[in-house]
């Protein structure tokens, strides 16, 4: 009989253990805010706020203040909920502005690393490179710019080609758009991008060239024929 | 022969600190200031250099400075450095 008490006892103790455990385990791995009052509880996001320097941290806040929304809605009722939500948009949505702010910050300190090391490594290799005659370097400068002329023309005749493209993608008679027109303004666009990087390549060879022949030679790079056109077309007129 | 190679551990590891030559402590109190006068200087040493050798050395020295301004210093007193650097850098 004594022995059957125990028994029930070691049961009872067992089982309310293991709720513990499992009451403490759904809590660590599921935890649901405290929750105090809603402008209480809202200062405390508008604290955490404050302190949003990532896009990380900006998703934190947005998760944490959507579990005290949760938490108002189950514990108290929708209206509570409500309550404390138009408490929170207005930090939630600061936060997104100064997010934003830290997020062009970075940018701009990204792009001026980028131009510091870029115009480093541009001198760099200015000043190894093997140059020829002043001849040769304007020649190198002459056929880059005809190279240039070239892109751009092509890139002419790619966006007259969009434009054609365009007006017979409207102008089907079915008055849908045409799938097929609409893939090839894509291709032509993407030639456009390309003609567009190549000629900031070449326009980039240029510029290192002009500024290798400064800086071993002290020479300026110019194009004689620009001289040539200058007198032709503007001397003369003013005259 | 343990002994020996702990001292020729001991040796290698000097010889790498070494190496990397005297490392750049920046002061805290006006880094500001310490920005503009820094890039002002150095930017000009890669922009004046002579010859190839002088720039390596002019970018060498810059280069550090720009990771002891990034490391120690940051913020407004590191975007200062870079875009007095850039700025100096047009003058090429």
């Amino acid at each position: 009989m004594k022995s059957n008490k125990r028994e029930r006892w070691i049961v009872v103790g067992v089982g309310a253990a293991f709720v513990v455990a499992l009451l403490t385990l759904s809590n660590i791995y599921n935890p649901s805010p405290k929750l105090t009052t809603p402008e209480q509880d809202a200062q405390l996001l508008a604290f955490k706020a404050e302190t949003i320097r990532t896009e990380i941290d900006l998703r934190n806040l947005e998760k944490l203040a959507y579990e005290y929304e949760i938490a108002y809605k189950h514990s108290y009722n929708g209206a509570k909920a409500l309550y404390f939500k138009s408490l929170v948009e207005p930090i939630i949505i600061a936060a997104g502005d100064r997010r934003e702010e830290i997020r062009r910050e970075e940018d701009y300190l990204a792009g001026e690393v980028n131009k510091f090391k870029s115009t480093l490594n541009d001198v760099d290799e200015a000043w190894r490179m093997p140059l020829g005659t002043t001849e040769e370097g304007v020649a190198i400068i002459v056929a880059n710019d005809e190279q240039v002329a070239k892109l751009v023309a092509e890139i002419e005749a790619l966006e007259l080609r969009k434009q054609e493209l365009a007006a017979a993608a409207w102008s089907g008679a079915s008055g849908k758009l045409d799938e097929s027109c609409l893939k090839e303004i894509g291709k032509v666009e993407d030639s456009i991008v390309e003609c567009n990087a190549k000629i900031k390549e070449v326009e980039h060879k240029s510029n290192i060239v002009k500024l290798a022949y400064r800086l071993q030679r002290g020479e300026e790079l110019e194009r004689p024929q620009l001289v040539e056109e200058c007198c032709d077309c503007c001397c003369e007129d003013v005259e | 022969m343990k002994r020996l190679f702990i001292v020729l551990v001991a040796a290698l590891a000097c010889a790498g600190c070494a190496s990397k030559g005297e490392h750049i402590v920046l002061s805290d109190q006006n880094p500001v200031n310490e920005a503009y006068n820094k890039s002002g200087e150095l930017a000009y040493k890669v922009v004046e250099a002579q010859n190839y050798e002088e720039f390596k050395r002019a970018r060498t020295e810059i280069e550090r400075y720009e990771e002891a301004f990034r490391t120690q210093i940051g913020g407004e007193a590191y975007l200062i450095f870079l875009e007095e650097c850039n700025y100096i850098f047009e003058e090429l």
